[in-house]
């Protein structure tokens, strides 16, 4: 009895050894220890043992059990991880390939520019103000002091509609619109196409610009300069030098041109800045006496300042892009770069 | 405008100012120098004076000669082709190794047998003339071994002025000294001029007469006989040349000399041409035909200002002279004109005849009324020195209408107030007397001042504070911030609402375009409108750029399926692009069109981005749809589709209308072929355009509601039915929606229309949601709101339930 025990030990252990799947372990197991098993038939034997055989065998036959049992569930773990490794290979993926993806389209550099810039003046306490593209010569010229005849409307190329109505050549009628439309204070910031009748390597027949008006009691050319440095500085990212010079325009005076210390050299001088180091930013001034009499201010009562920027250049010194016509080419290898 | 450094010195003294330093001084007070140049180029300054010791002809070349040449230092032998010099002569010698205006490098050279070291220079080698023949010979006993250039005194910069309108007075050279003269606080001075007048007085030889002193307050006439015409000397003809004026002869320069040096344009006739020896400025009366001096045939508006002789107008007045009367060779005596003639009518005048010239562009801004005599004395001293010209006594000075200068008061208080500065009283006089601001009288506080009479722009207060500022300089203007009354921001609703949506468009892949407002009316024709559309009611441009660019858009589509054709072209082929921009209408009976917001997008090509696992779909009808539902969606808005075709441009079948409410806002759909082709397009592509104002107008009057959130659970049934193909799936959706408050929500989940159904038929699949707020719903309630439901779908649209 003891021998045949050993010896289906022996078998059993050879058996689970050769053992390839989880499958053929489970039908060993039955094989062996199951009710009908190998093992269970063997004990059936017990009972013709004498009694003094009978514990002795019983208990090498419970450790042959256990023994077989260990083995069983040793040859399960093991076979449970190869198959669970080989799942685990069979299911990897290629990390570095490409994610799948759903582009987000891109906003326009020149529509991301004036938001960002109006987003500044609206922290300074600006609210945004429109006006028509097709304009009347009044709010055009007249209005903002350029009468028929006037060299400074020489300055600017007009594409005409009709005798007296224009595309605006710059956003400054909405200064006027805004005035007549309320009495001091005004804090608008109006951004906007305009229109000049001129196409070259540096001109585009159409453009945009920001153009910003503040009338209140006690404003000062010291508070112009104030709300300039500041949206410069913010705008560039930068506490660049900014300077003021006198300029003309016949709608402000005193009026200026605003240069900021070049983004690219930092103020040394190169091609963007031609040398000078400095960079044309933003024309401005004193809202002139001539403008609030078209609008029924008192000049006596109240002061303020108006100044408008380009905003294609704007772009082109925040992006580094260096030709203008690209703005309107619409090309997609352009656009998707914001 | 380019002025000479040099020339400037002759007003103001320039010791120790570098042109360098003084161009940033001037930038800083408003009278911008884009550039700072030298009159000659560095490398000629190695171009030295020498003398020919020994001149022999040349053994083996009849032209050539050699010349044996000391520069004080060294001997040397030098072949030369020229033949205008001899032993003695002082010359300009370039030694080896220096580089020419022209490009030419002189080397060490074997000329016919005879080595040569450096090269004597003509004037034109030089770069000081355009011709010249022979080298140039220098004045006797010029000091040897020196710059040529500094013995010519044409070592000088140039300084390039970009001058303000305002600033006409700045337009000469005497202008921007006196600007300097301000600035470094230094002396302006006018050099004494001397005349050696003959005994014929001007008076006798010429009359002048003032027929409409409106236009004419000041004319003033001198007379120079017996004039010699020839070539200027080289100064002043490199002074001309520092400032873009081409030498014409000594006569013709002289008067462009003495506009740069004075701003004064002048004119010189020949005497002899003017009939009866008579000027008489007037209007010319009526519109006439006149060949200007540059050949042209011009009309004549009657408005305009013309000088006349005896018989005929001989100069459009501040302009350009007449071809009947210009200085000739023949040319003996000289009559001057030196005017002031009114601006504005000189303007209207150069507007009219589409003509600007360097007097017109000066008489525009305003001349200094006061220096009209002086400018044409100085002419004659000239005529004098340079074309031995016999300047005839006095000059005849016809001033009918002094011009007066404006008396302006003047609140130094005011200035501060408006500049934000705290200046003391003495500071602001000190900078009035810099300018010539004369102060006639001062009364607590306030100052009574009268400008110069050069200054066109200083009529009122504000003018002078700006003057103030700019002499103060507004870098030294501290900076601060405004105190606001109103610090609020009142932005229109519309602004954010926009701003969705372009975020919208961007979250779907589309890139925003922008392109110019003015289209070719063509391409509106190519997108099939129909003639009454409002598509065509252009609004025209009278001066547009081209063609191409005739009318103001209509319609945003034109520009992008251009943008979508140049992407095509350059191989770029999934294409999403939206632009958001206004289009505009002419209204018949008003002078401004309809500027209506429009956004407008295309789409051509895949579906998903590239990618190894993405199933290989392109773009469809309801890829669009999606887009505009989730703009809708963003604005808190419901668009409708219909099936209906407001652009004759697309695919009858796909494509619908879009309406919002009562209103047909807009078109969605596949492009017709035919239309593509016309743009160039051979793909599939889908289009929509959609009125922005409605929406947004509508979407800042909508407030986002909160909906509590279902505390009971829903119940989610699936039906799906037979119907005829005609059945809109929209339709049923709308009566579904309607039937029961407990049904919240249906969508489409399946559509199925194959052979397997019986013909005509599609199979609608539907995932109907019921939910109550208040309690748990029972299968029976659900079941007894489905059978009605499939009941009237059954009566409704012939369903049938699957």
């Amino acid at each position: 009895m003891e021998n045949r025990l050993q010896d289906l030990l022996a078998k059993a252990q050879s058996a689970i050894g050769k053992a390839a799947s989880l499958d053929e372990i489970e039908t060993l197991r039955v094989d062996i220890l199951g009710r009908k098993g190998s093992l269970t038939a063997l004990l059936k034997g017990l009972a013709e043992l004498t009694a003094a055989e009978r514990p002795v065998i019983g208990k090498l036959a419970n450790q042959i059990k256990g023994q077989i049992q260990n083995v069983l569930e040793e040859a399960h773990r093991l076979l449970n991880d190869a198959e669970r490794e080989r799942q685990i290979v069979a299911g990897a993926v290629d990390v570095t390939l490409p994610g799948r993806r759903l582009p987000l389209g891109t906003i326009h550099p020149v529509t991301r520019v004036t938001d960002d810039v109006c987003a500044i003046f609206k922290r300074l306490g600006f609210s945004v103000a429109q006006g028509p593209e097709v304009e009347i010569d009044y709010y055009n010229f007249e209005a903002l002091n350029i009468p028929q005849d006037h060299p400074a409307r020489q300055m600017q190329d007009t594409f005409y509609v009709a005798d007296d109505v224009v595309l605006r050549t710059h956003t400054s009628p909405v200064q006027v619109r805004v005035m007549e439309g309320q009495e001091p204070p005004v804090k608008v910031i109006a951004p906007g196409r305009v229109y000049r009748c001129d196409s070259d390597l540096t001109h585009t027949p159409m453009f945009d610009q920001i153009e910003g008006l503040l009338v209140d009691k006690k404003v000062t050319f010291a508070d112009l300069k104030g709300i300039l440095v500041t949206f410069l500085h913010a705008f560039f990212g930068t506490e660049a030098g900014v300077r003021f010079r006198p300029s003309y325009f016949p709608f402000t005076e005193p009026s200026a041109e605003v240069d900021i210390e070049c983004v690219m050299c930092k103020g040394k001088g190169c091609r963007v800045c031609g040398q000078t180091g400095w960079l044309e930013i933003l024309g401005c001034g004193m809202v002139d006496p001539a403008v609030y009499k078209f609008v029924n201010y008192d000049p006596e009562k109240y002061s303020g300042f108006a100044f408008g920027m380009g905003v294609e250049r704007l772009a082109m010194l925040r992006y580094g892009i260096d030709d203008l016509r690209l703005f309107f080419a619409n090309d997609l290898r352009f656009l998707r770069q914001f | 405008m380019l002025i000479s450094w040099n020339w400037i010195s002759d007003f103001v003294d320039l010791n120790g100012i570098d042109p360098e330093s003084a161009a940033e001084r001037l930038t800083m007070a408003g009278l911008e120098v884009a550039g700072v140049n030298k009159l000659c180029p560095e490398s000629l300054s190695k171009v030295i004076s020498a003398q020919i010791i020994a001149k022999e002809p040349h053994p083996e070349a009849d032209k050539l000669s050699l010349c044996q040449v000391t520069d004080g230092q060294g001997e040397f032998t030098i072949v030369c082709g020229a033949s205008n010099m001899k032993a003695g002569d002082f010359v300009a010698l370039a030694p080896l190794k220096t580089r020419l205006p022209n490009g030419m490098t002189i080397k060490k050279a074997k000329i016919r047998g005879v080595v040569s070291i450096g090269m004597l220079c003509s004037a034109s080698e030089m770069g000081f003339e355009e011709d010249s023949a022979g080298i140039m010979i220098l004045p006797e006993n010029s000091p040897l071994g020196k710059p040529v250039v500094d013995l010519l005194g044409l070592q000088d910069t140039i300084l390039e002025f970009e001058i303000t309108p305002n600033r006409g007075d700045c337009l000469s050279v005497i202008g921007v000294a006196r600007e300097i003269a301000a600035i470094y606080k230094r002396k302006f001075t006018l050099p004494e001029i001397s005349l050696q007048e003959s005994p014929k007085k001007s008076s006798d030889l010429a009359a002048i007469t003032i027929s409409d002193t409106d236009l004419c307050p000041r004319y003033v006439g001198r007379v120079v006989n017996d004039v010699v015409l020839g070539e200027s000397p080289l100064w002043l003809k490199a002074r001309l040349k520092a400032a873009g004026v081409r030498p014409i002869s000594n006569v013709v320069d002289v008067s462009n000399y003495v506009m740069l040096e004075t701003g004064q344009p002048l004119h010189a006739f020949d005497l002899d041409l003017l009939q009866k020896s008579q000027i008489d400025v007037r209007r010319a009366g009526s519109s006439n035909k006149f060949i200007t001096l540059d050949e042209e045939e011009r009309k004549i508006d009657p408005d305009t200002l013309m000088i006349c002789d005896g018989k005929e107008p001989v100069a459009i007045a501040g302009i350009m002279g007449g071809l009947n009367s210009e200085i000739n060779s023949e040319t003996k005596n000289v009559l001057i004109e030196s005017a002031f003639f009114q601006p504005a009518s000189i303007r209207r005048s150069a507007r009219l005849l589409n003509l600007s010239t360097e007097a017109s562009y000066r008489f525009e801004r305003g001349v200094d009324s006061q220096a009209t005599a002086r400018a044409a004395t100085r002419a004659a001293e000239l005529l004098q020195n340079l074309a031995q010209g016999k300047v005839a006594q006095g000059a005849i000075d016809i001033c009918p209408a002094p011009r007066s200068m404006p008396k302006i008061t003047f609140r130094p208080a005011k200035a501060n107030a408006l500049l934000g500065l705290e200046l003391d009283l003495d500071s602001i006089k000190d900078i009035l007397a810099r300018l010539d601001i004369e102060i006639v009288a001062e009364q607590s506080g306030t100052l009574i001042v009268i400008p110069p009479a050069w200054r066109f722009d200083l009529e009122r207060e504000v003018d002078l504070i700006e003057e103030v500022a700019r002499l103060f300089g507004y870098d030294r203007v501290p900076v601060t911030a405004p105190t606001l009354s109103d610090p609020e921001v009142k932005d229109a609703p519309e602004v954010a609402a926009l701003l969705r949506v372009r975020e919208a468009m961007q979250a779907f892949g589309y890139c925003e375009a922008v392109n110019y407002s003015f289209i070719d009316p063509q391409a509106v024709v190519k997108l099939d409108f129909a003639a009454e559309s409002r598509f065509f009611d252009f609004v025209k441009l009278k001066n547009p750029i081209s063609s191409e660019m005739a009318v103001m858009r209509t319609t945003l589509l034109p520009g992008l399926l251009t943008n979508l054709n140049d992407n095509l072209r350059v191989n770029v082929k999934n294409i999403r692009l939206f632009e958001v921009g206004r289009t505009f209408f002419a209204v018949t009976g008003q002078k401004q069109p309809a500027e209506e917001l429009y956004i407008s997008g295309v789409a051509c090509g895949r579906r998903y981005h590239e990618h190894f696992s993405a199933a290989d779909e392109t773009v469809d009808f309801f890829d669009l749809k999606g887009v505009l539902e989730e703009i809708a969606s963003t604005l808190n808005l419901e668009l409708e589709f219909a099936a209906e075709n407001y652009f004759p441009c697309l695919t009858p079948g796909q494509a619908a209308a879009i309406k919002f409410g009562d209103l047909e806002v807009g078109s969605v759909g596949q492009l017709d072929h035919k239309v593509a082709a016309a743009y160039g397009i051979d793909q599939d592509l889908f289009l929509f355009e959609l009125a922005l104002k409605p929406l947004l107008e509508k979407s800042a009057q909508t407030a986002v509601t909160y909906q509590g959130l279902a505390r009971f659970p829903a119940v989610y049934r699936d039906l799906a039915f037979l119907v005829n193909k005609t059945v809109a799936a929209g339709s049923m959706l709308d009566y579904m929606q309607g039937q029961h408050k407990l049904l919240t929500a249906v969508e489409v989940f399946d559509l199925f229309q194959g052979d397997s159904l019986p013909s005509g038929k599609k199979s609608l699949a539907f995932r109907l949601t019921f939910q109550d707020m208040n309690k748990t719903l029972t299968d029976k309630k659900v079941n007894a709101i489905i059978a009605k439901l499939i009941k009237g779908i059954e009566t409704t649209f012939q369903g049938e339930v699957r």
